[in-house]
C-alpha cells in the first residue's frame, strides 16, 4: 500500500514507520475552482510531514467478530527512523525498529531481533490490515500514480477533492487505482478507496476525527477496512502526539529495540 | 475321474513347449499381480499410516469452520476456551470406550531464521508424552529411519516446558544448524501480533519423508499454547482407537459426547485420502486385467488343442467318452495349467516381495518431483504378505480357470460322427 493509504491512517507505524513516507508525498494546495492534484497533494503532506513525532495510540483489530487491542508508544524522526514499542500486556516488550529500509523485530522470548526481509514484509503488521511492506514504502505518490481531481462531494458534511490515483506503467504499487477524498478546507483524507486492476475494491479507508495541532490538522482515528476480508477491520487511534521535540539519540538502536539499554 | 487326470497329465506332455507356454504366461501374469499388489499395499499403507499418524489420528476434532482455513493454518477458530479447555475436553475423549490416545495439536504457519537464512515450516506443538503412544516421532530422530540411515547426534525429542524445537535433517542443513543450535521463529500469534522467539534444536528427524525432513518444526504443546496466546486452546484433537477400522465407530461415540466440533474420522481427512481408500476396486479391476491378458494365452493354446485333436475326440467319444468326461478332461487339463502357473507365479512374486520388503525399492527420483505433502518415503517396501500370494492365486486360478472353460465346452459339445471325419 502507498503513501494515500498512509495518509488516511493517520500516523506514524500504521503509524510512525508510515508517517515518514506520508511527509515525503506531498500534495498541492487548492485553489477556488479545479485544483491541481499534486497541489492537493502537496498540502496534504504540510501537514502530515515533521521532523520528529512522538505518540501514544491504540491499535483495535477486529477479525471474525472477534477484538484485539494493542497500545503502542511510537517515536518517528525524519523520513527515515522510527520506533514503536508495544504496550498493551500480551505484547508488552515487542518492539519494531525502522532504520532506513531495513525493519526489526524484537520480542522477549527471542534472544535476539530478527531483521525482516522478504516475505516476513508481506506480513499483516500486529494483526492489522497493513503489512510491514506497506509501511516501509517510501516513495512518492506521484511518482508512483497518474494523480488528478476528478470531482468534489460531501464526505461526513465536509465538502472534499476526489482524487483519483492510477498507477504508473510499471510502477510497483499494491493497488492499481485509488479514490480519495481530501477535505478542501484541512487537507485531510477522510476517505479512502483501492482497487484493483479489475476495479474490485480491496480496501477502504476512513478518518474519524481529526485534530488541529498548531497550525497542522491531523488525522487521530483512523478505521481501515480490508473488503476481501468480511468483518475485518483495523482502528488506530492516535492518544497523545507531539511533533517536533528532539528525540534521544539512542532511541534508534538495537540495544534500545531489544531493551538492553 | 483319476484316468482323466491320468489322461490330461499325458496330454499336457504331449506338446511341451507348447504347455510351457500356457504355464509361463499364467506365471507371469500371477508374478505381475503379486508383485503389483505388494507394490501398492505397501505404498497405499504406507501412505495411509503416515496421514493417519502425523495428520489426522484415526479421528480428529476440530471447528467446523476449521476444515475451511486449515490451508492456511488459521488459529482463529481453535478447540476449547475459558470455560472449557482444551484438556478438558480431550480428558473427556480419553474416557470414552476404545480410546486408546487422545492428543491436542496446535498447526501454525512460521519462519525459522539462522545465519541469515529464512525458511517458512509449518510448526505442530504436540504433547510429546501423548504422541509417542501413538505415533513415536522418536523413531526418526533414534536412527531408526524409513530410509534406513543410521543418525548420529541426532538428540532427543523437546521437552514439555521448554523452548526446544525438533527440526528435520535437511530443513536443518538449509538453515545450517546442528542439534543443539539456535534458531529464532517468527510467527504470528491468534491475536495477531507477529513474535519472534528463540528456540534450541533438542532434536533431528530423518524420516524420509519430505513433509516432516524439509518443511516441519514440533514444539511442546504448552510452550505453543503460550507464545501464539492460544493458553487452553488447541486447533485439532487427533484421536487414536483400537485400529483405523473403528474409526466409524469412534467417530459416532465421540460425536454423540461432544457437540458443536466436527469429528473427521481419517478416510475423510482430505480427498486423496478418501479416493486411496477407496480405490481398492480400481486397483482389482486392474489385476484382473493382467491375468486376463496372460490367460489369453491358455486360452488360445487351448483351442488349437481342441482342434487339433478333434479326431482323438471323435475316436474316444466312440469308444464311449461321454461329452461331459470330454469336457472335464480339458478343463482338467487347464486346471492343471491354473494350479500349477499361479502357484509358480505367487511363490516368485512372493520371493520377489520378500526380497524388496526388506531392502526396499528406491524411489528417490519420483518423491522429489512430488509434492512434499504425499506421503511417500524414498524407499518402498513392497507387502511381502500370505495374503497378497493367496489373492495373486486365486484370482490366477479363477481367471485361467474361466479362459479354458469355454475351449473345454467347445471339445465336449463336439459330435463323435463329425468329429471322426475331421483329418
Amino acid at each position: 500500500m502507498s503513501r494515500l493509504s498512509k495518509l488516511t491512517m493517520g500516523a506514524a507505524l500504521v503509524v510512525s514507520l508510515a508517517a515518514v513516507t506520508w511527509c515525503a508525498t506531498g500534495l498541492l494546495a487548492a485553489p477556488s475552482a479545479v485544483p491541481d492534484a499534486s497541489e492537493v497533494i502537496k498540502r496534504m503532506d504540510e501537514n502530515l510531514s515533521f521532523r520528529s513525532v512522538y505518540y501514544e495510540a491504540s491499535l483495535e483489530t477486529i477479525l471474525g467478530g472477534r477484538t484485539n487491542t494493542k497500545t503502542m508508544r511510537a517515536w518517528v524522526e525524519g523520513d527515515s527512523r522510527a520506533l514503536v514499542e508495544f504496550t498493551n500486556q500480551r505484547d508488552a516488550g515487542t518492539a519494531i525498529l525502522k532504520i532506513g529500509e531495513d525493519l526489526w523485530l524484537f520480542s522477549p522470548t527471542a534472544d535476539e531481533a530478527v531483521k525482516l526481509s522478504g516475505p516476513l514484509l508481506r506480513q499483516s503488521m500486529m494483526g492489522s490490515d497493513l503489512s510491514f511492506e506497506e509501511a516501509l514504502e517510501s516513495k512518492s505518490i506521484l511518482e508512483l500514480y497518474d494523480a488528478r481531481v476528478v470531482d468534489d462531494e460531501v464526505v461526513d458534511g465536509r465538502r472534499c477533492y476526489v482524487l483519483e490515483l492510477v498507477a504508473r506503467e510499471g510502477a510497483e504499487v499494491s493497488y492499481h487505482r485509488r479514490k480519495v477524498w481530501v477535505d478542501c478546507e484541512r487537507y485531510i483524507s477522510l476517505l479512502e478507496e483501492s482497487y484493483s486492476p479489475s476495479g474490485k475494491l480491496l480496501r477502504r479507508s476512513r478518518t474519524e476525527e481529526v485534530q488541529k495541532f498548531g497550525q497542522r490538522y491531523y488525522p487521530t482515528s483512523v478505521v481501515v477496512e480490508d473488503a476481501t476480508r468480511k468483518g475485518s477491520s483495523t482502528r488506530f487511534v492516535v492518544e497523545k502526539i507531539v511533533f517536533d521535540e528532539p528525540i534521544p539519540a539512542h532511541t534508534f538502536t538495537m540495544e534500545r529495540l531489544t531493551g538492553r539499554l | 475321474m483319476s484316468y482323466l487326470v491320468k489322461m490330461a497329465w499325458r496330454n499336457l506332455g504331449r506338446h511341451r513347449g507348447r504347455t510351457m507356454l500356457s504355464l509361463l504366461a499364467i506365471v507371469m501374469g500371477v508374478f505381475v499381480v503379486v508383485i503389483a499388489k505388494g507394490v501398492i499395499d505397501g505404498m497405499v499403507g504406507s501412505w495411509l499410516t503416515y496421514s493417519i499418524n502425523l495428520d489426522s489420528g484415526h479421528v480428529r476434532i476440530v471447528q467446523p469452520e476449521y476444515r475451511l482455513k486449515e490451508r492456511v493454518l488459521s488459529l482463529s477458530y481453535p478447540v476449547g476456551n475459558d470455560e472449557t479447555p482444551a484438556d478438558e475436553i480431550i480428558d473427556k475423549i480419553r474416557s470414552l470406550p476404545g480410546v486408546r490416545v487422545a492428543a491436542g495439536r496446535i498447526r501454525f504457519g512460521m519462519m525459522l531464521t539462522a545465519q541469515e537464512t529464512q525458511e517458512a515450516v509449518v510448526g505442530i506443538g504436540v504433547d510429546f508424552a501423548q504422541e509417542e503412544r501413538a505415533i513415536r516421532l522418536s523413531q526418526f530422530v533414534r536412527g531408526h529411519s524409513a530410509t534406513g540411515d543410521a543418525s548420529d547426534d541426532a538428540g532427543r525429542l523437546p521437552e514439555p516446558g521448554t523452548r526446544q524445537i525438533l527440526l528435520g535433517r535437511d530443513l536443518m542443513a538449509k538453515l545450517g544448524v546442528e542439534v543443539g543450535d539456535r534458531v529464532n521463529a517468527l510467527f504470528s500469534t491468534s491475536f495477531g501480533s507477529l513474535r519472534i522467539a528463540t528456540f534450541r534444536v533438542s532434536g533431528k528427524m530423518a524420516s524420509g519423508l519430505r513433509m516432516l525432513d524439509e518443511s516441519t518444526a514440533y514444539i511442546p504443546l504448552d510452550v505453543a499454547m503460550r507464545l501464539l496466546d492460544m493458553d487452553g486452546s488447541v486447533t485439532e484433537i487427533v484421536v487414536f482407537g483400537k485400529s483405523a477400522g473403528l474409526a466409524s465407530k469412534l467417530q459416532a461415540q465421540i460425536g454423540r459426547a461432544l457437540r458443536g466440533l466436527a469429528v473427521v474420522p481419517w478416510n475423510e481427512h482430505n480427498e486423496l485420502i478418501g479416493f486411496l481408500s477407496k480405490a481398492e476396486a480400481i486397483y482389482t479391476v486392474i489385476y484382473v486385467f493382467l491375468v486376463i491378458l496372460a490367460s489369453f494365452v491358455v486360452f488360445n493354446t487351448q483351442l488349437m488343442v481342441v482342434s487339433e485333436r478333434t479326431h482323438e475326440i471323435g475316436m474316444l467319444s466312440a469308444l464311449g467318452l461321454s461329452p461331459e468326461s470330454v469336457r472335464r478332461l480339458f478343463t482338467i487339463e487347464g486346471a492343471i495349467l491354473a494350479v500349477t502357473g499361479s502357484a509358480g507365479g505367487a511363490l516368485l512374486g512372493g520371493v520377489f516381495n520378500l526380497w524388496f520388503g526388506r531392502v526396499g525399492i528406491d524411489l528417490t527420483g519420483i518423491t522429489q518431483a512430488m509434492s512434499s505433502e504425499m506421503l511417500l518415503t524414498p524407499r518402498l517396501y513392497p507387502v511381502a504378505d500370505y495374503r497378497v500370494l493367496l489373492y495373486s492365486f486365486v484370482l490366477g486360478m479363477a481367471v485361467t480357470m474361466t479362459a479354458v472353460y469355454i475351449p473345454a465346452r467347445a471339445a465336449g459339445a463336439l459330435e463323435p460322427t463329425e468329429a471322426l471325419r475331421v483329418v
